[in-house]
């Protein structure tokens, strides 16, 4: 058990290796690394473009070598080299500086999860809340699943910002019904979420949060669904029954532990995806989280920010996986 | 999911003529060349009007019809998601029916072949931005070379690792954070908007048309195809291909709804499409800079979840006309599909 674990956090490790390194060299072999400082106009005498160029290039490291070695002239440029000097760094834990405003993208991650992960969490803590009793009536009575299923569907195909600004426009705007505040967390400036008033925040986050559940139960009840009912014709189900248990208890006892791998690898999925909604959701909330800084450095083409940001993601989804296949084995032997 | 009674004619007829209706307002758009209704020229005097007789869905904060300016952005959405769509379609069904069919060791390729395209592949990735396109060609032009060269050693594909794992490796961040970071790699275009939707799209088909491919293979007029001595090709071509169609037809609806969702919510966050540019998504997002007028939402909404509607209604039906075995793993495609 533990060398095969120990097998698969090296395995996560590597994957996570590679996918860093493959974003960093292609960003870098397609030009997106050499920011484009100036446009036309802003160009004026040519010594003085060069001037600049220069000067950052020199900032940003970028006249050094891309890699160890060049092919074809064979040549070995030896160690100091962009992605030697990018490796050592993410090792350490820094990830270099924005293209934006040179403030290190490790600290700039760090305020924005402080916003994200009380969103990201309470929707997941949620979405699993709502999925498991949903999962277990629908599983009890066929007609609810039949009526589920297609709304369960159209919610999954629709993205995930029509959800949101559908409730927005619902539930926030002056003209229905002014329930919930339309943007913002509702305390000065962005230090993240103070836990004294919970109250305030927790009225805040409850659009947010109430669009990531909507999205997010579907993925979850219905597989849960399936392997419930798949549980449901087996013959010890029978002989609960017959034995004298009642409705609840074979649901609660018997049926679900056998059902439950299914719902943690589906939850584990829904770990990073959640965090990728949170994409669009604060955005459409204005919420200054780690979706949004992702979504900022996409539009501006803020590469070490978004390199970090999808090292963060990938790692959390690795972890995920491996959480998730350790309690697996653990509720289930067969499966370790 | 059989016992279903078949879906109302009426029903299908609508999503149809909704679809018909879109491609009908792309045509127009492109034939009136209305698709940048220049966001240049204000009509200070309509500025976000509410619903009326002239407007129909009310003007937005730059004084546009909401009505002209999505039927306008319908050009873009087909012009950039329909073919990406299709690409992934195509892309993860010959993908997977090549792992499928030929599964680890089934194909054999000269040894001179891999040499020169690792060799390629490494050169272009750790050499600068100018020649990563003469590297690329070097290393097409050299492996074709190479296969005519007198060394015959040769080395089994794993062709079924390679797509499963090219498809894990695509899948371990989620779509819509692999997608944002493929649009920052080049500058806003519409051709590079097409390659990052296709090139995120594909994995689930790939999956699908894989197990097919796999079950398919084991049958015995499969045996029977080998025995007379028909090529791979052949096989694959004439004999798999059409008993898989049913299921694959499926999943293109499917990779249309995941493409005009992705494209949407890129542009609506500003990213993908050269900004002047239409695109509901755009629209969507201009809709914020004027908090109380509910009709921008609403129109494009409107909109967006007609078109996935319908897209949805013609994949369920189009799945129950397959195999009962192909519902299940459409089904399942469909859940796993969410950003």
């Amino acid at each position: 058990m533990v060398r095969r674990l120990a097998l698969r956090l090296a395995g996560a490790l590597a994957t996570a290796w590679l996918i860093a390194s493959t974003c960093f060299l292609l960003s870098r072999a397609l030009g997106a690394g050499a920011p484009q400082l100036l446009n036309d106009e802003q160009t004026g005498a040519f010594d003085h473009y060069t001037a600049a160029e220069t000067q950052f290039r020199q900032r940003l490291g970028l006249q050094q070598p891309l890699f160890y070695f060049r092919l074809l002239p064979w040549r070995w440029h030896g160690t100091p080299n962009q992605y030697h000097s990018w490796l050592t760094e993410a090792l350490h834990g820094r990830l270099g500086a924005s293209f934006r405003d040179g403030a290190a993208v490790e600290t700039s991650l760090r305020t924005a999860l402080r916003v994200t992960l009380p969103l990201t969490g309470s929707a997941l803590l949620l979405t699993a809340g709502l999925a498991l009793p949903l999962a277990l009536g629908m599983a009890r009575r066929p007609q609810w699943y039949r009526r589920f299923v297609p709304v369960a569907y159209l919610l999954d195909s629709l993205p995930l910002f029509v959800v949101g600004m559908l409730l927005l426009t619902l539930l926030a705007s002056p003209d229905f019904w002014p329930l919930f505040p339309a943007y913002g967390l509702g305390t000065e400036g962005a230090e993240g979420i103070f836990w004294g008033n919970w109250l305030n925040t927790a009225y805040y986050l409850a659009l947010p949060v109430a669009a990531l559940v909507l999205v997010s139960v579907p993925a979850l009840a219905l597989p849960l669904t399936e392997a419930l009912r798949a549980q449901q014709r087996q013959a010890y189900v029978a002989t609960a029954r017959a034995k004298g248990a009642s409705a609840r208890r074979v649901a609660w006892h018997h049926l679900l532990p056998n059902a439950l791998p299914v719902f943690i690898t589906r939850l584990s999925d829904l770990v990073p995806g959640v965090v990728a909604g949170s994409v669009v959701i604060e955005v459409v909330f204005a919420l200054p989280g780690m979706g949004r800084l992702l979504a900022e450095a996409a539009a501006a083409r803020d590469l070490p920010v978004l390199i970090g940001g999808v090292l963060l993601i990938a790692l959390s989804r690795l972890l995920a996986w491996l959480v998730a296949d350790t309690i697996n084995a653990l509720i289930d032997p067969r499966l370790a | 999911m059989a016992a279903l009674p078949s879906r109302p004619l009426l029903l299908r007829g609508l999503a149809w003529a909704w679809l018909g209706g879109l491609v009908l307002a792309a045509l127009w758009a492109w034939q009136t060349g209305s698709a940048q209704p220049a966001a240049t020229q204000l009509d200070l005097s309509q500025l976000s009007l509410p619903p009326s007789a002239r407007h129909w869905l009310g003007t937005d904060p730059f004084g546009r019809d909401v009505l002209a300016v999505l039927l306008a952005g319908t050009r873009n959405l087909l012009a950039v998601s329909l073919p990406a769509a299709l690409v992934a379609t195509a892309l993860g069904a010959s993908l997977g029916a090549a792992a499928g069919y030929w599964g680890n060791r089934g194909l054999r390729v000269r040894r001179a072949a891999v040499v020169v395209i690792m060799f390629s592949v490494v050169g272009a990735l750790v050499t600068g931005p100018q020649l990563l396109p003469r590297w690329l060609l070097a290393g097409a032009l050299g492996a074709t070379a190479a296969h005519y060269l007198p060394l015959r050693a040769t080395w089994p594909l794993p062709l079924d690792r390679l797509v499963l794992a090219a498809g894990a490796f695509t899948a371990s961040v989620p779509r819509l954070v692999l997608a944002l970071l493929l649009a920052a790699l080049h500058a806003p275009s519409k051709p590079w908007l097409l390659a990052v939707l296709a090139g995120t799209c594909w994995p689930p088909t790939a999956r699908l048309s894989r197990t097919l491919v796999a079950q398919l293979r084991r049958q015995p007029y499969i045996e029977a195809g080998r025995a007379a001595g028909f090529s791979d090709w052949r096989i694959l071509w004439r004999h798999l291909l059409p008993n898989a169609k049913p299921a694959l037809r499926a999943s293109l609806p499917l990779n249309l709804t995941v493409c005009f969702g992705l494209q949407t919510t890129l542009s609506f966050l500003g990213i993908g499409l050269p900004p002047d540019e239409l695109d509901w998504g755009r629209t969507l997002a201009d809709a914020r800079l004027e908090p109380s007028a509910w009709w921008l939402t609403v129109g494009g909404l409107f909109f967006l979840t007609c078109t996935m509607a319908a897209l949805h209604l013609l994949s369920a039906t189009d799945s129950r006309n397959g195999t009962p075995h192909s519902t299940l793993k459409t089904a399942d495609q469909r859940v796993t599909n969410k950003d």
